[in-house]
């Protein structure tokens, strides 16, 4: 029985510590906010409360500068590591993230094209219309040169992904640097990522993209634990395969160039999470999706927190932090799996 | 026209190379066909085009009277279950959850209990709590099964369902098989195994180089002159002894 029970209590543990990171975030940094003050102003502004006389100055910087960021920080994460867990599902390969295949450097030389063509004639939407095509592009390109026969090729998706994922990251950094546009990110931006642009405009402009991807992917959660059992058994239960790649890509590209266009490249959570999650849970979709959001926004909005107050007043590119603690975790989670299951071949 | 599996001029060809040509085969509600023949002559070949895997590059298939070629996934997994050869399945779900992935087309029933029942069936019912990358190629194989008697449909095809099973299981499975034709289904087998195939089907497709070399019933196909002539290999045929049914038996003088 505990082996039922173990979903139900991570999916709910996660939720807990989602919102004990939100609290810890919205009153650290530069001025610190007590955990109560930070209740009670959210609970000002929802129209419960007087705000508990916390001050005019920390109702402006949580409301105005904090809270827009975390909430960006929630969204990038869960959408990240929803989107690497789709596509380890439609891939059947645990490799698969944004990231290593190509997906989110795609997204983030199509962004920075859609800033730089189109910013000036359609506003602040031209970032994430130009991420997604690039994020498509690449992706289409990475599948379509993985395809063989009817089957995926693991090694060749993997490899076409970190060819791809070379030039699209080179492409950024590069019409970063040359076109020395302040409407762009720094070529770092593109390659560790980062939140520190964080407005409700962008807010407004992210979320709504990414709560299309994250909302609607477990949707396919059935589809998704079938395919893993096989492409051919997948077929013969009854799921048409490559339409659900199709749709499954589809989706994971709207989550994946809206949280670039607006945080840049933020690695390892699209792979570390759904891993870490599939390790308590099992690999069953119905619970990993869910509690892959919930955990990467925990692990996003942690590692904002402290790429933003470990060093003040400079800020750590947030890619570092994800990788500085999710490289040694996915280290160990490697070994644990190989103990438990045999490890992955 | 048969309201079971018909398949007409199938033809299959990669780069070239025909690895089934010109095959015409049927299979009726009530029967067991084995599909034999040496390694490489096309029998899975021929069963992945049966299925609707593959689509062949001529000729045409029907199940209960319809085209496969207008049927849509799902509709094909209501009318047909395929055990493949192996499946490798690197993530770690629990055998119960696997047999309950054969449910997904089902319309109707009660999932779990079916699930169960046909666990129970192919004797893999004590596997259900363990995840099924840690059993054994023969339990995996009653695991596949079970999942492809969970998805209750009226035509079966099978890959070697008894390649990787102990003598013991290997019965089990076939009478199961049986069991299920006796009840109306149809039931489309590969084999390698002739002795298998003498004892269980009714009739057997005997493939060469990717053509039929003799359709019919068991005991007219399995012949010795038949079968030295398809496999190269000596051998006698007798009445099995408890049975009657044919046994081969190969040998080298």
């Amino acid at each position: 029985m505990t082996s039922r029970l173990r979903p139900a209590l991570l999916v709910a543990g996660l939720g807990v510590a989602l919102a004990g990171v939100t609290v810890v975030a919205l009153g650290s940094g530069a001025v610190r906010i007590a955990p109560g003050d930070v209740v009670s102003i959210l609970l000002h502004h929802a129209g419960i409360g007087d705000g508990g006389g916390a001050g005019d100055t920390s109702d402006a910087v949580l409301w105005s500068i904090r809270l827009p960021r975390v909430v960006l920080g929630v969204a990038v994460g869960a959408g990240l590591a929803v989107a690497g867990a789709a596509l380890q599902g439609i891939f059947r390969n645990p490799l698969a993230d944004p990231q290593l295949i190509g997906i989110s450097s795609g997204a983030a030389a199509g962004s920075a094209i859609g800033v730089l063509a189109l910013e000036s004639a359609i506003g602040g939407i031209a970032g994430s219309i130009g991420a997604f095509a690039g994020g498509l592009a690449a992706g289409a390109a990475v599948y379509s040169l993985a395809r063989h026969r009817g089957r995926t090729e693991v090694v060749t998706l993997v490899l076409a992904g970190i060819a791809v994922a070379a030039v699209g990251g080179a492409l950024a950094g590069f019409l970063s640097v040359i076109a020395d546009d302040p409407r762009l990110g720094s070529p770092l931006f593109y390659s560790l990522g980062g939140l520190g642009v964080a407005t409700w405009r962008l807010v407004g402009l992210t979320v709504p993209f990414i709560a299309i991807g994250v909302l609607a992917l477990p949707r396919f959660a059935r589809r998704l634990d079938l395919i893993l059992l096989g492409e051919r058994e997948a077929a013969h239960l009854g799921v048409d395969v490559e339409q659900l790649r199709r749709r499954v890509l589809v989706l994971v590209t709207i989550v994946v160039g809206a949280s670039v266009a607006a945080a840049g490249v933020i690695g390892f959570v699209g792979l570390l999470v759904p891993h870490a999650v599939r390790l308590v849970a099992g690999p069953g979709h119905r619970i990993v999706l869910p509690a892959s959001a919930l955990g990467g926004a925990v692990l996003v909005v942690a590692a904002d927190t402290v790429a933003r107050t470990v060093a003040l007043p400079l800020e750590v590119p947030v890619g570092l932090l994800t990788a500085l603690a999710g490289g040694p975790l996915f280290l160990w989670l490697l070994r644990r799996t190989r103990s438990e299951h045999g490890g992955w071949g | 026209m048969s309201a079971g599996v018909t398949g007409r001029g199938l033809g299959f060809e990669v780069e070239g190379r025909a690895l089934l040509a010109g095959v015409d085969v049927d299979a009726a509600p009530g029967e067991v066909l084995g599909i034999l023949g040496p390694n490489g002559a096309g029998k899975t070949t021929l069963l992945r085009v049966l299925s609707g895997e593959w689509t062949p590059t001529s000729g045409t298939v029907e199940l209960l009277g319809r085209p496969l070629a207008a049927m849509s996934s799902i509709e094909r997994a209501r009318v047909r279950a395929v055990l493949p050869q192996h499946t490798v399945l690197a993530f770690a779900f629990r055998c119960l959850d696997v047999v309950l992935m054969g449910r997904y087309a089902a319309t109707s029933g009660d999932d779990a209990a079916v699930a169960r029942r046909s666990m129970a069936t192919t004797d893999s019912g004590h596997l259900a709590d363990r995840t099924y990358p840690t059993l054994s190629g023969g339990e995996q194989t009653r695991v596949s099964l079970a999942r492809v008697l969970a998805q209750e449909t009226p035509v079966l095809f099978l890959d070697e369902p008894t390649a990787s099973l102990d003598l013991r299981h290997q019965e089990l499975v076939m009478r199961t098989l049986r069991g299920l034709a006796d009840r109306g289904a149809v039931v489309v087998a590969a084999l390698h195994d002739l002795n298998v195939a003498a004892r269980f089907a009714d009739r057997v497709a005997l493939l060469a180089e990717g053509r039929l070399h003799a359709i019919g019933a068991t005991a007219t196909v399995l012949t010795g002159p038949i079968v030295e002539a398809v496999y190269g290999q000596r051998v006698t045929v007798v009445p099995h002894p408890v049975l009657g049914s044919p046994l081969i038996l190969p040998h080298d003088r």
